[in-house]
């Protein structure tokens, strides 16, 4: 995989998830930040920093953007969520335009 | 042919579903946009929305909850009921949230049953001092008829 096919989404306590960019721009936001000319620091480095989402809440997003990809192509499997997650995790969505 | 690509649900949407079908569970909703909480809350029952409103602390949440209490107020006394409190409200050029008039309806009606209690517990009192002095006459009575 190619480092300017991937792109790091770093979470609130500083992990760092590498994704394939196609993932990561599922969400409209990071498309945004992504393919905006110039100005963005994320366009240059390949780097968005997410300081209110946490950990679990990133990984989870994560996994819904490979998900979306899978279900695109065809593969429609459910997308567990787990309660107890669900208004943090729509907040993030709701913030990534996912 | 080409392959018919199907948009996924997007993942708010997905939360939204997950979130409607455990509203039971709902607390403090914290931070959470008021669009997607009106999506939402409308599906809680009366005393799911009561428990939220509650458990959300130092959050006005009126702006969704609001039209739901109306609703609420309409279904427990009756739409002309809720007309008669829009019409009050108009003539004293006042407005009051209606999470607060149902509470204050709740009251009015406690209230108006304790005194239909009490005023029927009265007129028990009263028969039965009267049919005490009923017996006591007849029993004089009697006691005079048989020289007693």
């Amino acid at each position: 995989m190619r480092k300017e096919d991937t792109v790091k989404l770093i979470s609130a306590e500083g992990f760092e998830f590498v994704i394939d960019k196609e993932a990561a721009m599922v969400s409209q936001t990071i498309r945004n930040m992504l393919t905006s000319p110039g100005s963005f620091a994320e366009t240059q480095h390949g780097e968005v920093r997410f300081p209110e989402i946490s950990t679990t809440i990133l990984e989870k997003i994560c996994q819904y953007f490979y998900w979306s990809l899978q279900y695109a192509k065809g593969k429609e499997t459910e997308f567990h969520i787990e309660p107890e997650l669900t208004l943090e995790l729509m907040m993030a969505a709701n913030y990534l335009h996912t | 042919m080409p392959e018919r690509k199907r948009k996924a649900p997007t993942l708010v949407d997905l939360c939204v579903n997950v979130a409607i079908s455990h509203v039971r569970y709902l607390g403090d909703v914290g931070e959470t946009d008021l669009l997607l909480l009106d999506r939402i809350l409308p599906h809680c029952t009366l005393d799911q929305l009561m428990h939220v409103e509650k458990s959300t602390v130092g959050r006005d949440l009126s702006p969704v909850t609001d039209k739901l209490w109306k609703r609420f107020y309409e279904l427990q006394f009756g739409e002309a009921n809720a007309n008669l409190a829009i019409e009050r409200m108009s003539r004293c050029k006042a407005s009051f949230r209606w999470r607060d008039l149902y509470e204050a309806k709740l009251k009015v009606i406690a209230k108006q049953e304790d005194e239909a209690v009490a005023r029927l517990r009265q007129s028990y009192k009263k028969e039965d001092t009267s049919m005490f002095f009923f017996y006591f006459a007849y029993l004089c009575f009697i006691a005079y008829c048989y020289d007693l």
